[in-house]
């Protein structure tokens, strides 16, 4: 480097920094500053739901610099470890580069042509059989092509999502408890929240850029009360003043005893209960939208929830469910809860979730800055494509669903379907999928065949891996295609591998964890013959259609995507060397926005979020031909669909009247707890340096030196008992299965006595053959907080 | 050699904003802006990308020291990244 290149790019670093520190929106671009040869663009954060805007430098056709965005609201120009890292994770020197089959157990290249074709004969074997295994980390448009594919052409509904292991739950809270999905709130409450409660959730390391908000305002001198509700000491615990340390599944109880003290105190916001909220509980047989009960019946039904009887459940001291009492019952102080996979990947998701919603509803905690609810995504399109897209098996587009005949009427419309085309059979959620595909075809319940996974790897994320994927692998009959950019524990099992561009390699749009809408275009070119997965959808369905599958055709015979350029043309967009001859995004982003108006999720046009560092649905047309985003749903002084005068409205309640639902729901104990002969709970999680099944981060030198492997956080009292020293290798081990790591006592993470934690990033060290496949009954998320395991030393030979 | 443009966000309690001041100030490998609205920008020079992770590390280790994001990174000479 010469001199003047390292001055100017540090010139550039510090005014990066200064803007970003300074808090202005619409600095210069700094890092432009650092070099005419490099071209910067912006583009959300490939990683978690948060949805940081980078700016990528390229330069000769490859990502050379990485900035925070100062103009986006999201994150001001800051990064986290893993966000400034993005760039590199591109250039793993292992990037899957041409398809591949599986030959006499070897997989060898073959053509697109080939594996095409290949996909074509494994529907044709029997369509209802074929299923889609998809990604919140699918971008929107790609996931609406897949949501068409399968319910506008297949037909069988079989399409689920990995965001079912890992958001699902949230769905399901504020299904039932607004009548519609997602927060009501955004990350501005963080800015005016004197209260932070993290339940189960640990956002200084998943979510760092958010974190930084309450920090950064500590740091001016702020007083922000953080309080983190777990079963494990980490970093979010070493920033909180109250660390309130519960046995796995106490979080009901907490809730249930803090509405208790709510009401026998009569603390509780009578106004904004009387007029916005409506009472609810589980019903028999147990749905969803449960039945409607009195606040009496309520009242009664909380009694037992004493905070004594809290702290015998939770192992929460009484006089902490107390403190929490008193926080809420304080109107002045502003209210915010977060929650992650603590509360979503629990066998009771749907009804914890509910729980601290209605905790805030009936505390009035709900709908002004800094009071809310919100619960956050890890993938960066959990909401833009899973939940608004409905890339889930019951799910169609914009909120609608495949069970209600005027719902399929209207995605049939704008399809332009012959009517009854889409089943109203929900298809099979992703354990469910994953269970059919390992059992034999000639027995009950093993209908899928063949399953088409995209930008996402069950081989390493399922629960309980060897029951849910070992068996299918196993089966001849079976096949798995895989889509990925490099090999991972699905590809190793695969029977086709599909190359695969990503990011900016790629046009996209997702949604992150606040409904915002964000979009890029591609700014360097996939290596080798690696292709967009919307793309492959499309090919695969272009070849369906030439071969005369009548799915693939709409109520005129067209092509379901027949996509047209200015001059009304159709544009072979199945063909690779045209996909980009046209924008396939903005065709579907703006087919896919029609959906957008039934349930107020309204969208702008594509070329709005072209401008934009993100937009917050709902977002409606001003007066002046403007559009603007909404911050706070349900809230008059925000929310456009909210009549004047109401202040607050539920405008898709579950009980028609404007009111959300405040649920009774009983502690329940988890399916698995220890016992003499497996006496440890297990959590498992991620870490800082690594993005889930680390597939992309490993391939980063600097994060894979400095979290290199997986290992298992002991209690120092546990390994005492067990003679077991620090870094020793252990036997983690369940009824389901067991895998060999060292042990790190004292580490970054510390479990009480009693427990241990294992991160899953690791794909030697897969600890998801140990884990539960139980899920929640009405989200279908697994838990895989808190199963039963054992620890034993691995005595050396 | 990466170069890196931080922010350092100190705690609000002045003998540990001072303590960690001192410190920052002392880094050969730091270059630390004036205070703005919403902390203290840096420019942080380190041998190789590698060092870069366990440098914000040891930063976010110091006293008085609460939180440090990034705000730009140069990888044009950066390793090739592993298989």
């Amino acid at each position: 480097m010469s001199l003047s290149r390292r001055d100017l790019l540090k010139g550039a670093a510090l005014a990066a920094a200064t803007a970003a520190a300074a808090g202005l929106p619409q600095a210069a671009n700094a890092s432009q500053e650092a070099g005419k040869d490099i071209q910067w663009n912006k583009a959300p954060c490939r990683f978690c739901g948060t949805g940081c805007h980078v700016q990528v430098g390229t330069r000769q056709g490859k990502v050379v610099a990485i900035a925070g965005d100062p103009a986006a609201e999201v994150n001001r120009g800051l990064l986290c470890v893993k966000g400034y890292h993005v760039g590199l994770i591109l250039y793993g020197k292992d990037r899957l580069t041409t398809p591949l089959l599986r030959k006499n157990g070897a997989l060898v290249p073959i053509s697109w042509e080939q594996a095409i074709q290949i996909m074509a004969d494994r529907v044709m074997l029997d369509p209802k059989g074929f299923a889609f295994y998809g990604s919140g980390q699918w971008t929107i448009p790609e996931g609406y092509a897949a949501q068409k594919f399968m319910k506008g052409g297949l037909a069988n509904n079989h399409i689920d999502p990995n965001a079912r292991l890992c958001m699902a739950s949230a769905v399901t809270g504020f299904l039932s408890v607004y009548g519609v999905d997602e927060p009501a709130g955004c990350f501005d409450d963080l800015d005016h929240a004197d209260v932070v409660i993290c339940w189960g959730n640990n956002p200084a390391e998943m979510h760092p850029v958010l974190f930084s908000r309450i920090i950064d305002r500590r740091s001016r001198g702020q007083e922000v009360t953080l309080i983190d509700i777990g079963t494990r000491r980490t970093r979010t615990t070493a920033m909180a003043q109250h660390y309130l340390e519960m046995k796995p599944q106490g979080d009901l109880a907490l809730a249930l005893g803090v509405m208790h003290l709510l009401l026998e105190r009569d603390q509780w916001d009578q106004d904004f209960v009387n007029r916005h909220c409506a009472f609810r509980a589980e019903s028999n047989p147990p749905e969803l939208k449960g039945k409607p009960i009195s606040f009496e019946e309520f009242r009664s039904q909380l009694k037992s929830y004493t905070p004594e009887r809290v702290e015998q459940i939770s192992g929460i001291r009484a006089r902490d469910v107390r403190m929490l009492a008193d926080l809420f019952a304080n109107k002045k102080l502003k209210i915010t809860s977060l929650w992650c996979m603590g509360m979503n990947q629990h066998t009771q998701g749907t009804a914890i979730n509910s729980l601290v919603h209605g905790l805030h509803l009936l505390s009035g905690h709900f709908g002004t800055p800094g009071n809310a609810p919100t619960s956050l995504t890890g993938q960066p399109s959990a909401c833009g494509t899973v939940r608004e897209v409905g890339t889930l098996a019951h799910a169609l587009p914009g909120g609608l669903v495949v069970q209600s005949e005027e719902d399929r009427k209207k995605a049939e419309r704008i399809w332009n379907l012959p009517a009854g085309r889409i089943n109203p059979v929900p298809g099979k959620h992703t354990v469910a999928m994953f269970e059919s595909w390992s059992t034999p075809r000639n027995k009950p319940g093993g209908e899928i065949h063949t399953i088409f996974v995209q930008v996402t790897n069950p081989g390493q994320t399922l629960p309980n891996v060897d029951k849910l994927l070992t068996p299918g692998v196993k089966d001849p009959d079976k096949f798995l295609i895989v889509s990925d950019v490099y090999p991972t524990a699905t590809t190793a099992v695969a029977d086709l591998v599909l190359p695969a561009a990503l990011w900016v390699e790629k046009n996209g749009m997702v949604g992150n964890s606040e409904r915002r809408t964000q979009h890029w275009f591609r700014q360097v070119k996939p290596p080798g013959q690696a292709r967009d997965d919307c793309w492959q959808t499309i090919a695969l369905a272009r070849k369906l259609y030439d071969r005369g599958f009548p799915g693939m055709k709409d109520r005129q015979g067209r092509f379901l995507f027949d996509i047209r350029d200015s001059a009304g043309r159709t544009v072979p967009i199945w063909d690779w060397a045209h996909y980009y001859d046209v924008n396939v995004d903005r065709h579907l982003f703006e087919e896919y926005r029609k959906f957008s108006e039934f349930k107020h999720k309204h969208l702008a046009p594509y070329d709005e979020y072209v401008k934009a560092r993100g937009l917050r649905w709902p977002v409606v047309k001003q007066k002046d031909g403007s559009w603007r985003e909404t911050r706070f749903r349900f809230s008059e002084f925000d929310d456009p669909f909210v009549k004047k005068g109401n202040g607050f409205e539920f405008y898709h309640s579950t009980s028609k009247d404007g009111r959300a639902q405040i649920w009774f729901r009983p502690h329940v104990d988890p399916p698995e707890i220890p016992d003499n002969k497996y006496p440890l709970w297990l959590c498992t999680g991620r870490v800082l340096e690594h993005w889930h099944s680390g597939s992309l981060t490993g391939r980063v030198p600097q994060l894979r030196r400095a979290m290199p492997g997986a290992y298992c956080e002991m209690n120092r009292a546990d390994a005492q008992k067990l003679g077991i020293q620090n870094g020793q290798k252990v036997r983690v081990e369940s009824r389901r299965g067991a895998i060999e790591l060292p042990v790190w006592i004292d580490g970054r993470g510390r479990p009480p006595e009693g427990t241990v934690f294992v991160p899953f990033f690791d794909e030697r060290l897969a600890i998801n053959r140990v884990t539960l496949e139980n899920y929640d009954p009405f989200s279908k998320q697994p838990d895989y907080k808190k199963c039963a395991v054992r620890v034993s030393p691995v005595r050396k030979p | 050699m990466q170069i890196l443009g931080i922010i350092l966000s100190l705690s609000a309690e002045p003998a540990l904003r001072q303590q960690a001041l001192q410190h920052l100030n002392e880094r050969a490998d730091l270059e630390l802006g004036p205070e703005q609205a919403h902390g203290f920008p840096a420019v942080l020079e380190v041998a190789s990308s590698a060092d870069g992770r366990s440098v914000l590390e040891e930063l976010t280790a110091c006293p008085g020291v609460l939180m440090v994001s990034v705000a730009f990174a140069n990888f044009s000479d950066s390793e090739e990244p592993e298989s």
